[in-house]
């Protein structure tokens, strides 16, 4: 078990690695970043003075020593539009996308997850045919038109929830619906996938055969198997939902990393956009490493397993 | 022997309308080993299933009755058979490795299965797991209750499947084909352990297999099942003597033999099982059948017995046992 977590870690921290260097190379192959930096209108000696102050006029090898040093002691830079250092910038956006993914993540499981339970054991009937089409909704629709006509209908039609702000608790609902309604659709769906998957297996026929009842069976022996996929899944929806916040931020004037992303690559703000892209890459490695963590737990054939030496 | 234990009238199991076990019938003494053989497809594993009420879901029972106990298992509430299941019925089945949940200690599904029928506390029911183990010759058998089936060889899960089937003492078990997914020499010691336990227990085992020497080796009576009806009825020593129908001589003839010629190739049946869809009228084996007569083609032979204990159907089921006894 600590061989496998030792092995995992250290995997994902090349892949943290990894991805560092991606973000330094493309931001070197967008051109001079210095030109991304200078207000309009600035005089080649002004471009040339930040260029060596920045430092750019090194050569590449030493900058991205430079880069990596700095990304090793949090130092992200100072923003050259608001004067502010980025950490703080992005810092004081990320607890509201964590409440925001959170809440969405809440709603997609407690409405997904039983939806796909259901139309997968009641395969065929009338409930089944019922929740389908919510899935289908929720997969469907795209978050900007989904969470405008919810402010439609909740905030100007029937005046229960504020339509934008993050200051009540209130707030927070119709965003998380809107963010979380592709993801309830997608655990929906794979929950649904994976029961019937396992329903088929041999096993649950052998189960039955000891003379447990079908409702035990599923309890005790489908779900568990099935949750593996569930599990990958949901590491990915949450990377999803960081992406959806983008949108549903924008939508509700949600004062988080969505909306700072948008703002920053209006305002041409280069260090806070890298910055996210970093923060956004190294969320998702995390996700992956804690979704292998937690199949470990789930799975005793992962835990377990000894690579032939 | 005793009268029968479980005797199956009429049975029929129907596929989107399509009888694929289409009127069976048979008994159980207690004690008895009842093999069913018959090449895949031919419904001997859905006759299995259907008497365990554990069809696949689009599978039913269309027609006649499992009498066990003096009841009807077609018949009576999904709540009663829950109760037999496991308990006075067991099932085997082919694929150890994949019957069994692979992410529970070999402990917890035997356990499962004791406190299914009879709860017991904790340390109870794992004392009878670890008996159980032992009673299947698992050697280790504490640490094997830890392990996960994934850790267990194939002959190993199938000894586990065993325990299972036997941990409540069922009077019938059914065995469809235990042996099949597991090589040679630990189909041997399987084969031995089932035939030790019923000895030891008493219980009645119907086994389903396309294997004959599994057949000469722990039956004592066979039915031989050909596209979802049994054309031959014997006592073991009887049918591996003299086959009443062509089927069966041609199934025992592609049996590989020792002292067969070497390098010469195994007799085969030709052509393939009709599907259920293209049943005509006459009799089911007459496309591949070197008897054939216009009589097969034009009316289908009932199972007629020929002698006490032996039945066949096979209108020229003479002809079939003359032709049997000139060496092939």
């Amino acid at each position: 078990m600590v061989r496998f977590l030792v092995s995992r870690g250290a995997q994902s921290l090349i892949s943290v690695f990894g991805v560092m260097t991606i973000v330094f190379v493309i931001m070197r192959l967008a051109g001079d970043p210095t030109l991304l930096l200078v207000p309009e209108g600035s005089t080649r000696e002004e471009i040339a003075q930040l260029r060596h102050q920045l430092g750019f006029d090194r050569p590449i090898a030493v900058q991205y020593g430079a880069y990596l040093w700095d990304l090793f002691r949090f130092d992200l830079g100072t923003s050259f539009v608001q004067r502010v250092a980025v950490t703080d910038i992005v810092g004081a956006r990320v607890p509201y996308t964590l409440k925001l993914a959170a809440g969405a993540l809440f709603a997609a499981v407690i409405v997904g997850l039983p939806i796909g339970i259901i139309t997968a054991i009641r395969r065929g009937t009338t409930i089944e045919r019922i929740l389908m089409p919510i899935v289908l909704i929720g997969q469907s629709m795209p978050t900007f038109w989904s969470g405008i006509l919810l402010i439609l209908l909740f905030a100007v039609t029937l005046d229960w929830l504020p339509s934008s702000g993050a200051d009540r608790l209130s707030s927070l609902v119709m965003q998380a619906i809107a963010l979380g309604a592709l993801s309830m659709a997608t655990f929906a769906r794979i929950a649904r996938t994976s029961i019937i998957d396992e329903l088929s297996k041999e096993y649950v026929r052998a189960a039955l055969a000891k003379g447990i009842s079908r409702g035990r069976v599923v309890l005790v022996h489908v779900l568990r198997n099935a949750a593996i996929p569930v599990i990958t899944v949901a590491a990915l929806e949450i990377a999803n939902l960081l992406a959806g916040a983008v949108i549903v931020e924008t939508v509700f004037a949600w004062p988080g990393l969505g909306q700072l992303a948008v703002q920053s690559i209006q305002g041409r703000d280069f260090l806070v956009v890298q910055a996210l892209v970093l923060l956004a890459s190294v969320t998702y490695i995390l996700l992956n490493l804690l979704a292998d963590m937690l199949y470990s737990l789930v799975d005793p054939r992962i835990k377990l397993y000894r690579p032939k030496q | 022997m005793a009268g029968p234990i479980l005797t199956v009238a009429d049975l029929a199991v129907a596929i989107a309308g399509r009888r694929v076990v289409d009127g069976i019938s048979f008994a159980v003494k207690t004690g008895e080993t009842l093999a069913i053989v018959g090449e895949s497809g031919c419904g001997k594993s859905m006759t299995a299933f259907a008497i365990m009420r554990l069809l696949p879901q689009a599978a039913r029972i269309s027609g006649g009755a499992v009498l066990f106990e003096g009841r009807d298992l077609a018949r009576i509430a999904e709540s009663e058979m829950k109760a037999l299941r496991g308990n006075r019925i067991s099932l085997i089945f082919q694929e150890p490795a994949s019957s069994l949940d692979p992410l529970m200690t070999v402990a917890d599904q035997l356990i499962e299965a004791i406190n299914a029928h009879k709860p017991a506390s904790h340390s109870e029911a794992a004392a009878h797991a670890l008996a159980m183990l032992r009673a299947v010759g698992i050697a280790d058998p504490a640490r094997r209750m830890r392990q996960y089936p994934f850790e267990l060889s194939g002959g190993m899960c199938q000894r586990v499947m065993i325990a299972i089937a036997l941990a409540c003492r069922p009077s019938v078990l059914l065995a469809d084909e235990p042996t099949t997914a597991l090589d040679v020499t630990i189909q041997a010691q399987i084969l031995e352990l089932m035939k030790r336990l019923r000895s030891e227990t008493g219980t009645s085992i119907v086994l389903i297999t396309h294997d004959m020497g599994v057949v000469a080796d722990m039956a004592d009576r066979v039915l031989v099942m050909y596209a979802g009806r049994i054309v031959e009825e014997a006592a073991v020593d009887d049918l591996f003597q003299a086959q009443h129908h062509p089927y069966t001589m041609l199934l025992m003839r592609s049996v590989p033999r020792l002292d067969a010629p070497p390098k010469r190739a195994l007799p085969v049946i030709e052509g393939t099982v009709p599907s259920y869809a293209a049943l005509g009228t006459g009799c089911r084996f007459a496309s591949r059948c070197p008897f054939v007569s216009e009589h097969c083609r034009a009316e289908e032979p009932p199972l007629r017995q020929i002698a006490p204990g032996r039945a066949t159907a096979c209108w020229h089921h003479e002809r079939v046992a003359a032709a049997g006894m000139v060496p092939a």
